[in-house]
């Protein structure tokens, strides 16, 4: 087989829309942590079977706190952490049979933290050209010239071509890094809190040329953030991930409207947008982020849930799934029915 | 509304432009050049160590003996500021009547030679293994702690004593030795400063791009570590060449009559109280040497990575 | 640190809302820090005052001088850093002219600091109860009986459950929230009129955060403390402040109250940060965004340092000092434009786009 897979064109990646291209099924990932010859090994569930897919040209975005798990799904996506159990399909073949060159060629990673995500030793020119020296696309002045094209497309100007990271300032580097990413023309790009990192002046850069370079190049994003405001700006596909899994998934619009588990209501509520008018929202909800370590029983987010029912610590909440969206929580299984639905608190 | 009409007079739309907000900071390089123009140890330490390579590299054509050429007629003269010194030997004759300076010029190739190899060597297999077990983890890093520790557990001048004496002295031999006796500093190190780099997200890029191992660990890692190895060796040099001189001082090392400077202080031993300049000499030769290249070492490290001092 | 006073003797009320003296008084703050490439200047003619129990807010983005102006006022900057102002008075004392031993008295005693990660300002190897115990017996007369008593009631107070056995642990055994409330605790200890909080709740998770401001404004009101907030986060600000000083390049370029900030926006500056927030229901749209970067403070420079990301800048931008336009007193912005030029194409209006995905 040829080194070098063309790609889709454009027009054939539009007749093709709306179609599921990258379908995750009960994608698992456990850590052995510790364990050593005085202390036990013990097991980190930091994704537990979860189910998301996007379409082609959507985004889905992944929401949740610091230790949600939402990180650890981005880079099995990446194809860089394998799953522990669950599979990854992509267009429909699963991922484990694409070797992986050729699954780097179609879905590429942009990073939170442009200071770690960018090699300090190496120019502008080698970080965004290591794909193509990688993939064995183009060489010497070919390449340089391609280099050149992606950065005029993501904002860099030409003179950066022989600086270091370090000369360089924060939404600079965020481009040097999404260039990076776009430079072999991937169709999916796993954005892991790519502008969180960023000043807000910066950020909303950084969020405009995300936008732009989806509609130029008919790309797809998985979305990684803790920012509700940021999502509900760029996203289409919403889920919200706690303590490793998702407890509410579905279209931005619906989830965002509905809010139909408690923890999302509080992720919601606690987007602070710039209205002097509002006071500070009161988000009843237990304090503790529990030990990851120690996930509780039943529902992972009963102890901080303020609509907890004595079934949420025993029975982990089965999937509820209609037009809206998806969502676990006892509150729409059949113990708790749906007038009880916590939205009118 | 068009932004014109509100605009004051005299306004003009989009950015001005200006230098300070266009000029770009120093590139690493630079500042790198900046901090060593800066630095007195570096230049003296340096600069002495440079001197004396210089030297023994063109010792063939600039001493002024062969170094093995005996003149019993000429045994044991002084050096030019002795009693009995002459301008034709300035730093005198031997016990067998070479000159002494024509001595000490080979005597610093053979040592610098032997040295240079040594750590390069150390050098290569304590980066290889370092940064191979810092990058992996889990069980190859768990092997190369464990070499590290047994090679720390070793003592390095008994183990070159005993090799020494089984394989014989040679040049080569003596390099092998050393070379692979000293290389647990590289290791140490590039394990730690790998081990930090690995969680770096840029190496977590370089994965998602479909690199591979030995690519990341050449191209992204590598570059990473170069300074810190370079900090070692010129530090382990100096190193690298007491243990030559005790070595070639307890005739295990280079074999007689080939000079080098460990061995020029042992020829000298029997003649130590009534002509001192004998040890004296290329004592103070290896101590010079010895300082100049930790002053040297010193000081590259706040050069090349300041951020790693204490 | 260098200290150079500037002796001004035209002393005029400074911002605020009229009664009474401020509590902290900042007339003219300038720090410079020498870096390797030069002279840093990272404030230059800062001026705002606190009053009792009002909550401040200085925002803006990172090297903008917000924290070192907090940290000058603190007398907490390195010994590169030279420091000039007019006064920075503080209960009628100015912190300049303070011994070291004096200014000693009055950290965590009067003044209080909470920073952005608790981890780096609690001491790993002592316990939580020994380090809450050890800030009350350095500035109180009292036995450490009555100390640990103070401890327990404010653990509390910052909704600390079973506090007696909390005060036992160490700072690695608490969340990031319970080490930030750990914190507050801490410098609430000696009951302090000022409380200067730099970024308290940046290394926090959302729902976290959420609750610390309020705990936040809850002891504010319960302990009549005055607090300056310092934040890079317009919607904290929108949420706590009561007066805010937006921050650019080392100056304060505008000044008012919350309401007067987010409603009628003077600077080029503010009202481009505003824009850049993406609010719900501005999905679809582009975001407003501030084009270029933030200059370099090292060596001279002068004129507006807005100018180079400024669609208004002109020739006139470029040259002297641009001084505060004062509307009333304590708002003002630092722009040669006339006040209320293209408010109403550059903004929107948060009241009403925002209000309907608040749950409440």
């Amino acid at each position: 087989m040829n080194q070098i897979i063309e790609l889709p064109g454009r027009a054939e990646r539009a007749a093709t829309d709306a179609s599921v291209l990258l379908d995750c099924r009960n994608l698992s990932r456990t850590f052995i942590v510790g364990g050593s010859l005085f202390s036990k090994a013990k097991e980190l569930r930091a994704v537990d079977r979860v189910n998301v897919s996007v379409r082609r040209g959507e985004v889905l975005a992944i929401v949740g706190e610091s230790g949600s798990g939402k990180t650890t799904l981005g880079r099995m996506m990446l194809g860089i952490l394998p799953p522990t159990s669950g599979e990854m399909l992509l267009d429909g073949k699963p991922v484990s049979g694409i070797d992986r060159k050729t699954l780097a060629r179609r879905i590429q990673p942009i990073f939170q933290d442009p200071y770690s995500s960018l090699n300090p030793r190496k120019t502008v020119a080698q970080i965004i050209g290591l794909p193509l020296a990688v993939h064995g696309i183009e060489a010497g002045a070919a390449r340089d010239r391609r280099v050149e094209e992606i950065m005029e497309r993501v904002g860099l100007s030409r003179r950066l071509i022989h600086s270091y990271p370090n000369q360089l300032s924060g939404g600079q580097r965020q481009r040097v890094a999404i260039a990076r990413a776009l430079v072999v023309q991937p169709e999916i790009v796993v954005c892991d809190e790519p502008t969180s990192a960023l000043d807000v002046s910066v950020q909303a850069q950084i969020l405009n040329l995300l936008v732009d370079l989806r509609n130029e190049f008919n790309l797809t994003y998985i979305f990684i953030s803790h920012d509700l405001g940021v999502v509900e700006y760029i996203a289409d596909q919403l889920a919200v991930m706690y303590m490793g899994q998702v407890v509410e998934a579905g279209p931005r619009h619906e989830v965002l409207e509905q809010r139909r588990h408690p923890y999302t209501q509080a992720l919601l509520g606690s987007v602070l947008t710039p209205d002097p008018s509002l006071g500070l929202p009161d988000l009843q909800i237990g304090r503790g982020f529990p030990d990851i370590m120690h996930p509780p029983s039943g529902c992972h987010f009963h102890p901080r849930c303020p609509s907890a029912m004595p079934v949420c610590s025993a029975v982990e909440p089965p999937a509820f799934r209609d037009s809206a969206g998806l969502v676990h929580c006892h509150l729409f299984s059949g113990e708790g029915s749906s007038a009880t639905r916590p939205i009118a608190q | 509304m068009a932004i014109s009409d509100i605009n004051p007079a005299g306004f003009v739309r989009g950015p001005a432009s200006d230098e300070i907000f266009e000029a770009l900071p120093p590139s690493p390089r630079e500042l790198m050049r900046r901090r060593a123009r800066s630095h007195g140890g570096l230049i003296f330490g340096g600069g002495f160590v440079l001197l004396v390579v210089a030297l023994a590299i063109l010792t063939p054509w600039i001493a002024p003996y062969d170094p093995y050429n005996q003149d019993l007629s000429a045994r044991l003269i002084d050096p030019i500021w002795g009693a009995k010194g002459s301008w034709a030997h300035l730093l005198g004759t031997d016990a067998l009547g070479r000159d002494f300076l024509s001595r000490l010029m080979y005597g610093a190739r053979v040592s610098l030679t032997i040295s240079a190899c040594a750590s390069l060597i150390s050098a290569i297999v304590g980066a290889t293994l370092g940064i191979v077990g810092g990058y992996f983890g889990g069980r190859i890093d768990g092997f190369v702690s464990y070499l590290i520790n047994v090679k720390l557990s070793l003592p390095p001048l008994l183990v070159s004593l005993s090799l020494v004496s089984v394989v014989g002295g040679s040049v080569t031999a003596l390099i092998f030795i050393i070379g692979f006796l000293t290389w647990d500093r590289y290791a140490v190190v590039t394990r730690s400063v790998s081990m930090q780099l690995r969680n770096q997200e840029f190496i977590a890029a370089a994965q998602a791009v479909g690199a591979s191992h030995t690519r990341i660990l050449l191209t992204e890692l590598l570059p990473n570590v170069m300074n810190q190895i370079i900090v070692i060796a010129s530090l382990e040099m100096a190193v690298v060449i007491l243990i030559e001189s005790v070595l070639s001082f307890l005739g295990l090392g280079v074999q007689p009559p080939t000079p080098s400077w460990g061995l020029l202080v042992a020829e000298g031993r029997s003649f130590m109280f009534f002509k001192p300049y004998l040890i004296v000499i290329p004592g103070l030769t290896i101590f010079l040497m010895v300082i100049a290249i930790n002053l040297a070492g010193d000081g590259l490290r706040d050069v090349l990575s300041p951020e790693g001092r204490n | 640190m260098t200290i150079t006073q500037v002796r001004d003797t035209s002393v005029q009320p400074n911002g605020g809302s009229g009664h009474g003296a401020p509590l902290l008084d900042v007339r003219g703050l300038t720090v410079d820090i020498a870096v390797p490439a030069g002279t840093l200047h990272a404030v230059s003619d800062v001026s705002f005052a606190v009053n009792p129990g009002e909550t401040f807010c200085i925002v803006g983005e990172s090297g903008c001088g917000k924290t070192i102006t907090s940290l000058a006022v603190m007398r907490l900057l390195p010994k590169t850093a030279r420091i000039a102002a007019q006064r920075i008075l503080f209960e009628g004392r100015d912190l300049l002219g303070l011994s070291d031993k004096e200014i000693l008295g009055l950290r965590g005693n009067r003044l209080g600091m909470i920073f952005q990660d608790p981890m780096t300002s609690l001491n790993p190897v002592f316990t939580i109860g020994n380090q809450l115990e050890e800030v009350y017996l350095r500035h109180r007369n009292s036995g450490r009986r009555e100390a640990r008593e103070r401890a327990e009631f404010l653990l509390e107070k910052v909704g600390i459950q079973s506090p007696a056995m909390r005060l036992g642990q160490y700072p690695h055994q608490l969340s990031g929230g319970l080490r930030q409330r750990m914190m507050i605790a801490m410098t609430l200890m000696c009951e302090p009129a000022l409380l200067i909080a730099d970024e308290p709740t940046t290394a926090l998770d959302v729902t976290v955060q959420a609750q610390i401001l309020q705990l936040l404004k809850n002891l504010q009101r319960e302990f009549r403390t005055a607090l300056i907030l310092i934040t890079h986060d317009l919607g904290i600000v929108a949420r706590m402040a009561d007066r805010v000083a937006i921050m650019y390049a080392g100056r304060v370029v505008e000044t008012g109250t919350s309401a007067e900030i987010f409603a009628a926006p003077q600077h080029p500056y503010t009202r481009g940060l505003l824009a850049c927030i993406p609010v719900p229901g501005s999905q679809g749209k582009r975001l407003g965004s501030i084009p270029g970067i933030v200059p370099s403070l090292i060596g001279e420079n002068e004129g507006c340092m807005f100018r180079n990301r400024c669609p208004y800048a002109g020739e006139s931008c470029r040259h002297g000092e641009i001084a505060l336009r004062e509307l009333s007193p304590g708002r003002g912005y630092r722009c040669i434009l006339e006040p209320g030029h293209a408010i109403s194409e550059a903004t929107r209006e948060p009241a009403t786009t925002a209000s309907q995905a608040t749950v409440q």
